[in-house]
């Protein structure tokens, strides 16, 4: 317990450091941003740590980390001592201060509850993000090294990792610990986080007389972003019992719920292909499905894409950059939203009059690409178009888009400069950008994961449309069909200038068309809604505007596609995933919101289409099907003893390798490079010589001795190496080089070749575990020969080159 | 000579005195001077008094340790340090600040540690004459008392004559506290060493100078560029000072202040965790702190807290920030930090509450005082009891130990309940803390050998063992080998030995070696008879309560662990 409640309090000093810059920033929310506060300290802080790391100013360690929270206090006193309104705003807005800091404890301890009984950093691409956790707190050196490939810098999007080292490292916390506790932050942060921005929204949309409904808003935004999940669970509850209805699951795409035809000699293997091929009845033992993992389609409901929602990356765990980046995003949003509701011009000298909003801007705007590339894009976008909308209000088009050009550029400019270093280091898979040719999502696909959000973001219409002139209206939704059809265009001139456009009009297929027309229409109306409002000068804008962001996201997806690795197999794999993950944040506050909008108008009887918002809240009641299902599944599948310790499973199941992991960590420097098996399996060949027999190397135990220290290796994970440097041959020739020398290393027939070996690897330490015992099975030499036995306890040893050295005393 | 009493000094804190950049107070406090007739010779006030004999005090219990005290904790790290940079190999170890540069200056002359000791013993001289000079925002008695307090301190005198890269800080942190306490705008040159000396100190003047700017940056105050410059030119000659290590080469970007405040949540300063002894040596002084801030809150809510006294909150609050943030590490330097400013807080509220407890009702207190007292003695005699033969006794014993606890509370909570005679209950809190503190100071300042603090040591046997290896190098031939694990250990003990070999495979031609007992013994060696150890440590007795109450009635009862090496000789050449 005693490292939950450290972290859970640096979690809190963070945040509470952060109110006063938040006062300034966010004064016109109703709680002057304390909600915001979580992301916003953790974000000024985490660049704090990597700048100053960079510089040499900051030492690496627990010290360093305490320091740039030392630092963010500093920054915190000079913005109250700029805001003459401080002490007013801090008693105005000391209960809504409490309610975020309540808000995020129930939710911090929560999702501590949930992932003590699945702590294990296990499976998946967990090792991975593990690796960068202990990176960013390890390394000697900033920007920080790759412990996978030893000699090189990280080249990805980690500044979810310095952040969640940071907080590790005040809460003095062990990394596996802090692991889980990052999620459990990012969870209780990104809740405070919507619940802010969206009651601050709903309020101003609502107005005095209806504003208790924005608690509504708030609550409903926080259940759709973190606990709604796809409605294909409705339908794995009912297989799982047995209740399945052929024509409607096939109606709603879920065939593969269905179970498959036997096996016998008149089956068509294909008729197996999209069907239940699992355990015939009963599915499941409980009340709910009991079947391994079954939650995991839920993320795969469009075919060869993943469809991943917040929920969802919660319960599996993965560490991602795009999970950890929830809270800023939404703190982005706040900031859009902010400056949105701003009163004066905003231009190029309003950063001489305010440098340190510019500056502050700049660090957030920055950290949406270092966080997750996918997001700067985006949201700098709706950044760019809030101040684009606000001068709009204070000026004529022709004065308001060069003072907003003014405005923007130099925080771009500056927003890319303050992570100079990153950039320089940083290799994007981004390879091109690409009309999308293939086969269009399904209808029903697109209904059970969207449908809910969507036709909730939609209810915005109800509040847009119920007064205006019927001129207006027109006139908003005449100007408005550009949105989706601007896209369409771009779309078909891409095809067209790559000569697929016959193709890809026919691949897409009917079910395609349908789902796209849909979009469009919601992107259309979405957009319309917003148009009316905007010329009424209405506050309730906001709700509309992301709305369709959300929905141009997901419109988007079905039209373009980013080429990366992914490209041969999956090509719209990723762009998918990111951009309706996008959405899904947009969505949620837009939707929560709007639904919030109309119950308040069906309740105050202002009009009977809010009551289409009724239809809409039993949907959104069936996406927590998906969470509690799920839930229970991940929770009653555990039979461990619960914990926070991600490496608690392996000190259980493999007490040596666990106390090998703790021996490298007291007794190696955090520069030091240690060898460990390349994870290619080795075997004798027929001529007796050692041959690969499975060079699969991803998503299994390999480098795990780096990820779980910090320490780095020659080689890690291959493929993952590929994607974040290039799949170019320079690239495949040094990693295919390096595994060989690993593995020459470990299959050393003349043991005086070991040490030349380990010096040309920059090695000093070698490791034999589990997996060094497993892929190279009887076929290692005897270490003990000419390395030093550092540490051995059962299987596991850690050998050291000898240690000869002259030194003098006087 | 005559004295005057006590009283006639200002015992009320004349607090007013702003910090740096801030409009200084309108009024003045009286500042007592010593009395002089005309005709009557050199008079001696009984302040006067009071601060020579604090000031001995404070003095000779720093003196002894100078020469007693083993080499030890954050002191033996950077003493191996400033050895390397001596002999022109300045590792890890050696972090520039000012005193390590000194250190390294000193050990060309001696090789001695008592003369870098000698050199933090002189700058700990100055501190009663800081004291001194905060006579105005804390009262004579207050300073006075303050003064007491830090003397007593068993960290602050560990820290008083060790030759750790500390060793200047903290007299910089209070001689920094008297400036930004000024009410006259510093000298530009006092301005900038005052920077250098913050820059190129370890890190205990850092609380303050975080609590100090951020007060400033919070009231608004923009500190102009006359009054920034010299700041900025101070510390940055302190940071290419520190960078290029006082002369031994560029190492890059270096500010020693936050380096050995990294160092010492990575470092090994002692055996024992901040907590653990912060639960040994600093609960009255911690608990007296704590009455100051409560007190300086209701003063707050009322609107007449001195701009001193927030100063000495916030840097209170900061030093307790590092102090739990590092309570799991090993190092004394944040109880030493924090036993600053609660000094300096609990001096003139102990004042106030002295004053109280004598004006109190004692009509009550004078008869159930002593019961409690008495209670409480009974209480301990049974407690520490158990606590020697390690077992909580029978339900008898307990129940007889609860009713005397039981009993003491009871006239505890009878005098606290009348509010004229609840400042009388200081007397048992004075009573009860000074038996723990004083054993506590005497322990350190005596170099007690079971003592926590310093720990880890270097043991004199490492140096019996370092004279025995240069002889038997000198006679036989052949190099001193040691192997890996102990050659940071062996830095201290063995320099002036020549040149040695960190080996962790014996040369065929080594002389004697060093070697892990836990490893197969050297071939061809034999082993010098004795129990060899390169390192001792001292545990805090913080297991459990009978544990320390074990220790506290009986010091040589603490734990001492010695880590063994085996030490080999080669029997011919």
């Amino acid at each position: 317990m005693a490292p939950v409640l450290a972290f859970w309090a640096a979690a809190m000093v963070v945040g509470a450091c952060a109110l006063p810059i938040a006062f300034v920033l966010f004064r016109r929310f109703p709680d002057a941003g304390a909600g915001l506060a979580f992301p916003l300290g953790l974000v000024l802080s985490g660049y704090a740590y990597f700048v100053l790391r960079i510089g040499s100013v900051l030492p690496q360690g627990r010290g360093g980390a305490v320091l740039a929270v030392v630092a963010l206090v500093v920054a915190a006193a000079a913005a109250a001592g700029q805001d003459r309104r401080f002490r007013e705003t801090a008693r105005r807005f000391a209960p809504g201060a409490l309610a975020a800091a309540g808000l995020f404890t129930l939710c911090f301890f929560a999702y501590v509850s949930y992932r003590s009984y699945v702590p294990d950093i296990a499976g998946t691409e967990q090792p991975m993000d593990f690796m960068y956790l202990n990176a960013a707190i390890e390394s000697p050196t900033y920007p920080p090294i790759d412990p996978w490939l030893a000699g090189e810098r990280a080249s990805y999007y980690y500044f979810g990792y310095v952040q969640s080292g940071l907080l590790t490292q005040v809460a003095g916390v062990a990394p596996e610990e802090g692991y889980n506790l990052t999620l459990a932050y990012t969870f209780a942060a990104a809740a405070t986080s919507i619940a802010c921005v969206a009651f601050a929204v709903a309020r101003w949309a609502l107005g005095v007389r209806l504003r208790r409904w924005a608690f509504v808003a708030a609550g409903v935004s926080v259940g759709f972003l973190l606990l709604a999940g796809s409605l294909s669970a409705v339908f794995e509850l009912a297989a799982a019992h047995g209740n399945y209805n052929r024509g409607l699951y096939e109606a709603f795409g879920v065939e593969w719920l269905i179970p498959c035809p036997e096996p016998t000699g008149n089956v068509n293997p294909a008729d197996r292909v999209n069907c239940f091929t699992g355990p015939t009845e009963p599915r499941t033992t409980s009340w709910y499905p009991t079947e391994f993992w079954f939650w995991w389609r839920g993320s795969r409901v469009i075919p060869n894409t993943i469809t991943e929602f917040p929920f969802f990356s919660f319960l599996l765990g993965d560490m991602h950059p795009h999970v950890m980046s929830l809270p800023l995003v939404i703190l982005s949003l706040g900031l859009a939203a902010s400056l949105w509701r701003g009163r004066s011009l905003l231009a190029a000298r309003t950063h001489l009059r305010r440098p340190g909003w510019t500056l502050a801007f700049g660090i957030i705007l920055g950290a949406l690409a270092f966080q997750n590339a996918w997001d700067l894009l985006t949201f700098a976008a709706v950044v760019g178009a809030a101040v684009f909308l606000r001068n709009l209000r204070r000026a004529p088009f022709m004065q308001a888009a060069p003072a907003t050009l003014g405005y923007l550029w130099p925080l771009m400019v500056l927003a890319v400069a303050l992570y100079a270093p990153w950039y320089r280091d940083f290799s994007s898979q981004a390879s091109g950008f690409y009309a999308y040719v293939g086969e269009g999502t399904r209808p029903a696909h697109a209904f059970l994961q969207f449908g809910p959000l969507l036709l909730a973001s939609l209810m915005a219409c109800t509040w847009a449309f119920r007064r205006a002139p019927l001129a207006e209206t027109r006139n908003a939704l005449l100007l408005a069909l550009w949105a989706p059809l601007v896209p369409l265009l771009g779309w078909m001139l891409l095809a067209s200038a790559r000569g697929d456009f016959s193709t890809a009009i026919e691949q897409r297929g009917a079910g395609g068309w349908v789902t796209l027309t849909t979009y469009a229409v919601a992107v259309w109306l979405l957009t319309g809604a917003f148009g009316v409002l905007v010329r009424g000068h209405s506050r309730a804008a906001v709700a509309p505007a992301l709305g369709a962001v959300g929905a141009l996201l997901i419109y988007g997806a079905e039209l373009f596609l980013i080429r990366d690795v992914f490209f041969g197999g999956q090509p719209r794999l990723n762009t998918v995933f990111k951009l309706t993950y996008q959405a899904w944040m947009l969505l949620s506050l837009a939707g929560g919101v709007a639904l919030a909008m109309a119950f308040a108008q069906a309740r105050a009887r202002l009009s009977r289409a809010a009551w289409l918002g009724a239809p809409v809240a039993v949907l959104a009641v069936l996406t927590l099907v998906y969470p509690v299902t799920a839930t229970a599944n991940r929770v009653g599948a555990s039979t461990a003893p619960t914990t926070i310790d991600g490496l608690a499973y392996v000190a259980r199941n493999n007490p040596g390798e666990y106390a090998l992991v703790q021996w490298l960590r007291t007794h190696t420097a955090p520069g030091d490079v240690v060898i460990e098996g390349s994870g290619r399996t080795w075997g004798r060949g027929q001529d007796a010589r050692p041959v690969v027999t499975n060079a699969g190397v991803d998503y299994g135990e390999s480098g795990r001795i780096s990820a779980r220290t910090g320490r780095a290796t020659p080689i890690g994970w291959y493929f993952h190496e590929v994607q974040w440097r290039g799949q170019t041959e320079d690239t495949t020739r040094e990693l295919t080089y390096r595994q060989d020398l690993v593995d020459g290393i470990y299959l050393a027939t003349d043991t005086r070749t070991i040490i030349p070996s380990m010096r040309e690897a920059g090695a000093e330490y070698l490791v034999v575990g589990t997996i060094e015992n497993s892929r190279y099975a009887g076929l290692m030499p005897r270490f003990d020969e000419v390395l030093d036995p550092v540490f051995r306890m059962e299987n596991a040893t850690v050998y050291r080159i000898p240690v000869l050295e002259q030194v003098r005393t006087e | 000579m005559t004295t005057e009493p006590l009283q006639d000094a200002t015992l009320e804190p004349a607090d007013d005195a702003p910090v740096i950049g801030a409009r200084p107070a309108g009024r003045t406090a009286s500042v007592p001077t010593p009395a002089v007739r005309p005709g009557a010779g050199i008079e001696i006030s009984g302040a006067m008094l009071a601060w020579g004999v604090l000031g001995a005090i404070f003095l000779a219990l720093r003196l002894g340790p100078i020469w007693q005290a083993p080499v030890g904790g954050a002191e033996w790290i950077h003493l191996s340090g400033a050895w390397e940079a001596r002999i022109g190999d300045p590792d890890g170890r050696f972090v520039p600040s000012l005193f390590q540069a000194l250190s390294t200056l000193v050990l060309h002359i001696s090789s001695s540690e008592v003369g870098p000791r000698v050199a933090a013993f002189l700058a700990s001289a100055s501190i009663p004459v800081a004291l001194w000079m905060l006579r105005r925002p804390l009262g004579e008695a207050g300073a006075l008392l303050a003064l007491l307090l830090i003397a007593i301190d068993a960290p602050a005198i560990a820290f008083g004559a060790s030759a750790s890269a500390l060793g200047f800080d903290v007299p910089i942190a209070l001689w920094l506290f008297v400036l930004v306490t000024r009410d006259r705008a510093l000298p530009p040159w006092l301005a900038g060493a005052a920077a250098f000396a913050v820059v190129t100190a370890g890190p205990i003047p850092l609380p303050l100078t975080v609590a100090w700017a951020t007060i400033t940056l919070a009231r608004g105050a923009r500190p102009s560029r006359d009054a920034a410059l010299p700041l900025a030119v101070g510390a940055a000659l302190g940071v290419i000072a520190a960078s290029f290590r006082f002369g031994l080469g560029f190492d890059g970007i270096r500010i020693p202040a936050l380096d050995l405040f990294a160092a010492s949540f990575e470092q090994r300063w002692t055996s024992s965790t901040a907590m653990d002894l912060a639960l040994l040596y600093s609960p009255p002084l911690m608990a007296a702190a704590a009455g100051a801030v409560a007190h300086a809150v209701v003063a707050s809510r009322r609107g007449d807290l001195p701009q001193t006294t927030v100063l000495l909150v916030a840097w209170l609050v900061f030093a307790a920030g590092w102090f739990l943030a590092s309570a799991g590490e090993a190092t004394p330097a944040p109880l030493v930090a924090m036993a600053l400013p609660a000094a300096l807080l609990a001096g003139p509220a102990l004042v106030n509450a002295l004053q109280a407890m004598l004006r109190a009702e004692w009509r009550l207190a004078r008869w159930l005082l002593p019961m409690s007292g008495l209670f409480l003695l009974f209480a301990l005699a049974i407690v520490i009891h158990w606590g020697q033969v390690n077992e909580a006794g029978d339900v008898q014993e307990r129940v007889m130990t609860g009713l005397l606890l039981g009993g003491a509370g009871v006239a505890a909570l009878a005098v606290a309940l009348d509010r004229r005679s609840a400042p009388a209950l200081l007397a048992l809190g004075l009573g009860i803390s000074v038996f723990p503190v004083l054993t506590g100071t005497f322990g350190v300042a005596l170099s007690a050998g079971a003592e926590p603090i310093p720990s880890p040591v270097s043991p004199a046997q490492a140096r019996e063992l370092r004279d025995l290896a240069v002889a038997r190098a000198a006679s036989q031939g052949g190099p001193i080998v040691i192997h890996p694990q102990f050659a940071d250990a062996a830095t201290w003990p063995f320099r002036q030995s020549g040149d040695l070999t960190i080996a962790s495979r014996v040369p065929q031609d080594a002389a004697i070696a060093v070697w892990p007992t836990d490893l197969a013994p050297p071939e061809g060696m034999v082993p010098v008879t004795g129990a060899w150890s390169f390192a001792r440590h001292k545990a805090a007795p913080t297991t459990g309560p009978l544990r320390y109450i074990r220790w506290f009635t009986h010091r040589n009862a603490a734990v001492i662990t010695s880590e063994p090496a085996g030490v080999y000789m080669r029997t011919s050449k």
